[in-house]
């Protein structure tokens, strides 16, 4: 079975893309899944499970944290923070990026 | 909303669909516990922040129209199948460290040094490995059972098998010892740790009784009244190296099982490296025949993957998600 080749990329991509949000600043998942649907103009649909596993990978591995916070409304969420090492990993990956994105448009841009 | 219509449930009837839904809700949930097996405060932790996720979903599909209870199903639906999550969270941490690996592993290199470094011809050496054996069973069982407690927990049980097995040969007199003191704490610490290993996760119970079938090869390759502790030259002395190697290959193993993040290769670990030392005890020792050496095989089966079904059992059964205080967030 062929498997379409946006979710392939995008499999290769979450862990990046994860750091990026939450490099951003402390978040939780489901504002995670909503921006990046908002950010991709829905491109990026995340089939909601697979986000947490991802993020526990990424806690695991200790490039970021997550944190119990108490809302003023009293309800409790997960956030989450990157770690040192994970600004460094995310750091490296965007330059992979950058420099295969240029590489890329390189080769396919009309001559 | 496929997953709503799954059971032939009929969807427009609102008191039926109404506790439909609150059934369907709390079966998710369940099935997504008893596929995570992780470790207490990690499983609570999980199931916590599902649910958040889960209300947070809900209250945005409310707002676009669905009823509470078709947005709480809707918002579950949208994880997925339970058990494609629980497996995939349970992948997320199911590697364990290398501090937590070499925890794992000390039990069996602690007894393949035994038998490497001559060790068990002294008293005070094997009375040193068992007091290792029983501080670190404490220590771990004292500290909430991590996951690294459980190849200790099984070598513990070896002093209280050989001490029943020694109590065969005090003399007539004495066998009030076994009947009144040694058979009641015996079956009381075998069965504790047994259940103890089985609410945790029946893999835990295999890795548990993973010496157990190499033990017993052992035994009887060297043969039970042949164990001067004194002597090289005795068949325990010849084989010693050959039953170094055989639990230094236990300790790769366990590493191995701790490191690897997928199931079936934790438990096809455990299996072939098993079948591969008995075979290596049957070709060192030249003293168990092939029939010998199947019915080895059948028990090592049985004690890796048997738990597997007793963890079905009553005795088994974890602790209820409720009463591990998992906030409800709607579920209720």
């Amino acid at each position: 079975m062929e498997i379409p080749y946006g979710r392939e990329l995008l499999k290769g991509s979450t862990d990046s893309l994860l750091l990026y949000l939450i490099s951003e600043g402390p978040t939780y998942g489901y504002r995670i899944i909503k921006e990046l649907e908002k950010r991709s103009n829905g491109y990026f649909c995340f089939r909601e499970g697979t986000l947490y596993p991802a993020l526990h990978r990424l806690e695991k591995a200790g490039l970021i944290e997550g944190t119990w916070e108490r809302l003023p409304n009293g309800q409790e969420r997960r956030y989450y923070h990157i770690t040192e090492q994970g600004s460094k990993i995310l750091a490296e990956k965007l330059v992979e990026w950058r420099g295969f994105s240029t590489a890329i448009n390189l080769v396919i841009q009309p001559m | 909303m496929a997953w709503v219509l799954h059971g032939n449930q009929p969807r427009d009837t609102a008191d039926v669909a109404g506790t439909n839904y609150q059934t369907k809700l709390i079966a998710y949930i369940s099935a997504l516990k008893s596929g995570l097996r992780l470790e207490d405060n990690v499983e609570r932790d999980v199931l916590r922040e599902i649910c958040t996720h889960v209300d947070d979903r809900a209250k945005e599909l409310e707002e676009n129209g669905l009823s509470p209870d078709e947005a709480k199903a809707e918002a579950t639906h949208l994880l997925g199948p339970p058990r494609i999550l629980a497996r995939q969270l349970y992948e997320a941490h199911s590697q364990g460290s290398w501090g937590q690996t070499l925890m794992a592993a000390s039990p069996h290199i602690i007894f393949a040094l035994l038998f490497a470094l001559s060790w068990w011809r002294s008293m005070t050496g094997l009375l040193m490995v068992l007091g290792i054996v029983i501080l670190f069973s404490a220590y771990g069982w004292w500290r909430g059972k991590p996951r690294w407690l459980f190849p200790w927990l099984g070598y513990l049980l070896v002093p209280v098998i050989i001490a029943g097995v020694l109590l065969v040969y005090l003399p007539r007199q004495w066998s009030w010892l076994a009947v009144f003191i040694y058979l009641p704490l015996a079956v009381w610490l075998v069965s504790r740790i047994g259940r103890q290993s089985l609410r945790t996760d029946w893999i835990y119970c295999s890795v548990m009784m993973f010496p157990a079938p190499v033990l017993a090869s052992w035994a009887l390759a060297v043969g039970w009244r042949d164990i001067p502790l004194d002597s090289l030259d005795s068949p325990l002395g010849r084989l010693a190296p050959w039953i170094a190697a055989s639990f230094l290959a236990l300790g790769a193993a366990v590493a191995v099982f701790v490191r690897v993040r997928q199931r079936w290769l934790k438990v096809g670990a455990l299996l072939m490296s098993e079948l591969a030392v008995l075979i290596l005890v049957a070709i060192s020792s030249k003293g168990i025949s092939l029939l010998g050496l199947s019915f080895l095989a059948l028990a090592a089966v049985t004690c890796l993957l048997g738990p597997a079904f007793l963890e079905h059992m009553p005795f088994a059964h974890r602790t209820s998600t409720s009463e591990k205080g998992v906030p409800s967030t709607g579920y209720r």
